[in-house]
């Protein structure tokens, strides 16, 4: 692989596991309203 | 009005919602979009279509239904009927469970040959057949294309038996019991042999010594290697503005329907975008690691081409079987990934169907039990339509009504609907409302502006260059044209009987009212 395939692999993979961790963060933190 | 259902946990949300959208497209479409549009340079269209059009529209979808749930409207029908007073409005939201259950009836189907290709795999049925040519004529004859296999289409009807039969008896224990259970169940396996795949898959190396290039980074780079020529190219952002539509699963109805068992003060911002990202994680991450980089590692550069070119289905079920026969524990590799591929797809399939049951109960007054059994028969009936006709294309013409002209169109009516129709201020105050964490003032003039825009760029591209092509039947020989009508007739009936329905639903209502006052 061209290392710019790894700097696009690297950027997606690192923004959509960050996004995603945080999210979860989130949803873990505060339950659905009774 | 009767207390509706409700979703038990936010993680069993998050996971039925994201099980929504997590379907066969995320390990079977996505690789093979990226691969033909650029590579890398295919996921900068392909971020910009998250951000200015799934993102805004799954908020607007999300708010859409919490809004019509708080008032026991749980479908578009019902929906649209809140956020535009004119009559019009209640048989727009018909397309709202047309649509999903459009695509139910040919993706169960399809959804059962995962089933039954996850047995062949563990029995090993196909073990002897070692090149991708093999494979696809066990497809075709598993299809009942040819007697070469199987005589006739006897196993594929009884998976699509079983596969049915599944979908009904998890939408029979509803919501909380059925749909979220098999979220909170599913999800995680599927996870799990995702996982456990993508790590087989990059320790494999370089198969055959004898070819080093042909290894599992460079097939990896078939996918990231970034071809910038591309950028230039319209049909590349409409790849990925399609790609992006059509595994995020808005446009359907599904998502409203979903969130209307949500309470009124639920968060929607951040939940919703939750489950969004989980399927961007699933496709990119795990999608994008397993079918094609495995494929150029044992086929090379130009048969990986040629087999992404022949389709996702070329890809998931005539080479992967191929390749799993030739590394040890085979049977067992290839049973995670069709098992993997039948949870996406029931996951998907049980949230495709539950529209048309709750607008069944919601709006017409079924009881649970009444609404599955009427939604169970639909689906099993109008399914002999793409089975029998599969050959003739039926399955594809349906496809391209529901699938593509009908989610764009949908897309943006609702939007238009919601965001100008309703007023943006009231539509953002909507998304808002018990947000854990607000949503960035950027994405409401996004969702007043670009989205729209983006929406109806995609309907008018999709039906200027395929439109004319499928209302004509080009190229269509004529003793295929039976089935193809008989497709089109089957969701033009479909139609009017929910038009029906609807109008007889509120003439009830109306009548309920009056009776009231």
């Amino acid at each position: 692989m061209m290392p710019a395939g790894w700097f696009f692999l690297a950027v997606c993979w690192g923004v959509i596991i960050a996004v995603t961790l945080w999210c979860f963060y989130k949803v873990l933190a505060a339950p659905l309203k009774s | 009005m009767s207390s509706r259902e409700t979703w038990g946990t936010r993680v069993g949300l998050v996971l039925a919602m994201a099980g929504n959208a997590v379907g066969l497209g995320n390990f079977l479409r996505f690789p093979v979009q990226a691969t033909q549009n650029g590579g890398g340079a295919f996921m900068i269209p392909y971020f910009c279509a998250l951000i200015f059009l799934a993102v805004p529209l799954m908020w607007c979808e999300w708010a859409m239904g919490r809004m019509g749930g708080e008032k026991g409207h749980g479908t578009t029908p019902g929906i649209f009927d809140m956020l535009w007073k004119h009559p019009l409005a209640k048989y727009l939201g018909a397309l709202g469970i047309l649509l999903p259950v459009g695509v139910a009836i040919y993706y169960v189907y399809l959804e059962s040959w995962t089933l039954a290709y996850s047995f062949f795999a563990l029995r090993g049925t196909f073990h002897d057949l070692a090149e991708v040519s093999m494979m696809k004529d066990f497809l075709a004859s598993y299809q009942g294309l040819n007697q070469q296999y199987f005589h006739g289409i006897g196993t594929a009807y009884m998976f699509f038996l079983a596969t049915i039969s599944i979908n009904v008896y998890i939408l029979y224990h509803g919501i909380r019991g059925g749909i979220e259970k098999l979220a909170n169940i599913g999800m995680p396996i599927l996870f799990v042999f995702a996982a456990l795949l993508v790590a087989r898959v990059f320790t494999l190396g370089a198969p055959d010594p004898s070819v080093p290039d042909n290894n599992v980074w460079n097939g990896l780079g078939f996918i990231w290697n970034p071809d910038f020529s591309q950028l230039g190219n319209s049909k590349v952002w409409l790849a990925a503005a399609g790609q992006i539509f059509f595994t995020t699963s808005v446009g359907f109805g599904a998502i409203q329907c979903y969130a209307s068992y949500l309470k009124k003060k639920d968060d929607v911002v951040v939940t919703g975008l939750s489950t969004t990202m989980t399927n961007e994680f699933v496709e990119v991450i795990m999608g994008g690691s397993l079918a094609i980089p495995v494929a150029f590692a044992f086929f090379g550069r130009d048969l990986t081409l040629q087999i992404a070119q022949g389709g996702s289905f070329n890809l998931g079920f005539a080479a992967m079987p191929v390749v799993f026969e030739r590394i040890p524990f085979g049977e067992l590799l290839g049973f995670m990934w069709f098992a993997l591929l039948f949870i996406a797809g029931i996951t998907s399939s049980v949230a495709l169907l539950q529209p048309l049951i709750t607008f069944l109960k919601d709006e017409l007054g079924l009881s649970h039990n009444k609404a599955v059994a009427a939604t169970g028969i639909l689906c099993f009936v109008a399914a002999h339509i793409p089975i029998l006709g599969l050959k003739s294309g039926a399955l594809d013409e349906m496809d391209f009504w529901v699938g593509t002209f009908g989610v764009a169109l949908f897309a943006l009516v609702e939007t238009l609907l919601f965001v100008w129709v309703f007023s943006p201020d009231k539509a953002w105050e909507e998304i808002e409302q018990g947000a854990q964490v607000k949503a960035p003032r950027f994405f409401y003039y996004v969702l007043k502006y670009v989205t729209p825009v983006y929406l109806l760029v995609l309907f008018l591209a999709w039906t200027i260059q395929q439109g004319p092509g499928v209302l004509r039947m080009d190229g269509v020989a004529p003793e295929d044209m039976a089935w193809r009508w008989a497709a089109r007739f089957l969701l033009l009936g479909m139609l009017g009987g929910l038009c029906f329905l609807i109008h007889k639903a509120w003439a009830r209502q109306n009548r309920h009212k009056e009776a009231a006052a």
